[in-house]
């Protein structure tokens, strides 16, 4: 080994911004009589190993903050759930009035038109916005790409599972089947393509590795933008070609949402085109994305020691003794098995591994509570709640089934209640008759009840669990309404599967098979302590 | 934006040597052996200088047969400014009387 070698490895692993001071440091050992030359290039390890970081220490004393800043807003929303309920439906609320004035005046458009007039000047050899301060360039380009890169992306991906559309699309469209996979696809290549901006400096850029990932990803997310486009397009036109109102609407859709797919697009194309915008493709120096690296994993590996810490057998053996009286109240208010009530407690508090779900849960239903216009958010934000895990809108939904108006269902498949089918489940077929008054069911709580009554509600243990009873003797109701001459009664993994999949999936039929939830539920029914404790007769195994 | 830190002695003393001939291209070598700093220190110094643009670089232009291009430096018109301020600086203090009981 000499010198120059031990050096030009050292110097490999500078980070690209740096690499010309690693190619001086080489050049000046050539210089060197052999006696100074290990003494030059020791010396100069430390400087390959740990260069100053670009930017100065102000840009990591920035970046630090703004990291302290995000985790000290984190864990004071956690901490005082409730209040960071309310920022979060504000700042949620903020944004869609954002959105929508922004719309209003065009400004995607001219986004748009800015964007496309960039990359139309930079084909010509141009530099465009030369009287614009580069910084203030870059920071507009990442806000624009944050936006409409990653934002939007995921809002648009976790919209189109939970859209009426989608549903029609199901079963209408002839390659409905493509759809799930193009949304895994998609899914990942956007987190493929975040993740390699924030942490592909880390590798070296003259590997094989460094050079085609941003290409393929960038490829790739054009076509499944193109994709994408391209099946919204055929959804949104008109299926009645002879009403105007029908050509109308779907050209109003088109040019409000159209920049939403073209701004990404020019985006991803500008990138191609542009060798070296491909390096700015990288968000984070090679410093830097190799802390992040140790930051993520770090984190990961707090994350899960913090998951693995969950609640132990006998904690959560005397959560459920502790709602022991509780649990029979309900059961027998609602004519269900309080053992099957029992067994879900169990396993929701026992099998949770989420270190902060409480807080979380917390957070979102005071946000939930408060009302969002946005029904996307809205979902998102319908978590399950409470000693029996149970979502505000499952609950609404069970409510309205047990006293709706045979006039409120519009089409067969959804429901409209109240406020509107934003505040019920979407219905399976199994639903679409008013079965209100077969099933003969007091609701725990009233039909026009106000959200955060609800969520208050949710958060109470006993309603919790009189809720949970009441949705178990629905389902049983149901299948019972189907087919008198048979029962889920006694199938507690059954009853405890349909209790997690929800109204969509109910229908009753002769040959139902349990999940994962309704297989964990069995066997903690089926556990001695369950039944010692409910001393009911143990129904034969299903 | 970056702070107006006074910058260390090695800096000043890595300014010094570069400011005696501004228009001269000097090594990174030959400037760790005049002010006798390591080259793991010198090269910090160097691009950081750099990056805040107190710093000319250059890769030598004639280059002789079987050895890479060596890294050349010069201070900018701001380096050598900073040099002279410091120089001045230095050159006042040394003839302040010292206060008695000051530190």
């Amino acid at each position: 080994m000499t010198a120059e070698r031990w050096l030009a490895a050292v110097v490999r692993y500078m980070p690209a911004e740096r690499a010309e001071w690693g190619a001086a440091m080489l050049a000046e050992l050539h210089q060197m009589k052999p006696a100074e030359q290990w003494r030059f290039a020791i010396s100069c390890t430390r400087v390959a190993l740990f260069p100053p970081p670009k930017g100065g220490h102000e840009g990591m004393a920035k970046g630090i903050l703004g990291t302290l800043a995000i985790v000290a807003l984190a864990a004071l929303a956690l901490s005082n759930p409730e209040t960071g309920g309310t920022w979060l439906a504000r700042a949620i609320n903020l944004h869609i009035v954002t959105v929508l004035v922004s719309r209003i005046l065009l400004v995607d458009w001219l986004v748009l038109a800015g964007l496309a007039w960039g990359q139309a000047k930079r084909a010509k050899g141009v530099e465009p916005w030369t009287r614009v301060p580069a910084a203030m360039q870059r920071r507009v380009r990442l806000a624009v790409e944050l936006y409409f890169g990653l934002f939007s992306p995921v809002l648009y991906l976790a919209i189109l599972t939970s859209w009426p559309g989608m549903q029609r699309l199901r079963t209408d469209w002839a390659f409905a089947t493509w759809i799930g996979p193009l949304h895994v696809v998609a899914a990942v290549t956007l987190l493929a393509a975040w993740a390699w901006r924030l942490y592909g400096a880390a590798f070296r850029p003259e590997t094989k590795l460094a050079r085609g990932a941003p290409r393929l990803l960038l490829c790739l997310s054009l076509v499944l933008l193109a994709a994408f486009a391209l099946k919204d397009l055929t959804m949104v036109m008109p299926a009645n070609t002879s009403q105007q109102w029908h050509w109308t609407y779907s050209l109003l859709t088109i040019f409000l949402f159209g920049p939403m797919y073209l701004i990404p697009g020019v985006l991803l194309y500008g990138y191609l085109c542009d060798s070296a915008k491909t390096s700015e493709f990288l968000l984070l120096t090679t410093r830097t994305s190799r802390a992040a690296i140790a930051a993520a994993v770090a984190v990961a590996v707090l994350t899960t020691a913090l998951a693995m810490q969950r609640r132990g057998d006998d904690e959560v053996k005397r959560i459920v003794f502790s709602q022991s009286a509780t649990i029979r109240t309900a059961a027998a208010r609602y004519d269900t098995d309080p053992r099957l009530i029992a067994a879900i407690v169990y396993v929701t508090h026992r099998d949770q591994l989420s270190p902060l779900r409480e807080s979380v849960e917390r957070v979102a239903s005071t946000a939930w509570g408060i009302g969002l216009a946005d029904r996307t958010v809205n979902q998102a934000l319908d978590l399950s709640l409470g000693a029996a895990q149970i979502k505000p809108r499952t609950l609404q939904t069970g409510v309205a089934l047990a006293v709706a108006d045979p006039r409120d269902f519009s089409r067969a498949g959804f429901i409209h209640v109240g406020e509107g089918e934003g505040n019920v489940e979407p219905l399976g077929v199994g639903w679409s008759q008013q079965i209100g008054e077969k099933v003969k069911l007091t609701p725990p709580i009233r039909l026009e009840a106000e959200r955060n009554e609800i969520v208050a509600a949710l958060h109470i243990p006993e309603k919790n669990l009189e809720m949970c009873a009441f949705l178990l003797a629905l389902y049983q109701r149901q299948w019972e309404i189907a087919d008198p001459a048979w029962s889920i009664r006694h199938r507690p993994d059954i009853l405890a599967t349909l209790y997690q999949i929800g109204f969509v999936r109910s229908k009753p039929h002769g040959s139902p098979r349990s999940n994962a939830f309704g297989d964990r539920v069995r066997e903690v029914y089926h556990q001695p302590w369950l039944a010692a404790e409910f001393q009911q007769q143990q129904p034969p195994r299903g | 934006m970056l702070r107006n830190r006074p910058p260390s002695e090695q800096t000043a003393r890595v300014l010094f040597a570069l400011a005696e001939d501004p228009k001269a291209w000097r090594h990174g070598y030959d400037l760790c052996q005049q002010t006798g700093i390591k080259a793991g220190a010198m090269y910090p110094i160097l691009i950081r200088l750099a990056d805040r643009g107190l710093l000319e670089t250059a890769w030598e232009s004639e280059i002789p047969k079987g050895r890479p291009p060596r890294h050349l430096y010069r201070p900018t018109k701001a380096g050598a400014a900073l040099a002279r301020e410091l120089n001045e600086q230095r050159a006042a203090a040394t003839l302040r009387p010292r206060v008695a009981g000051a530190r």
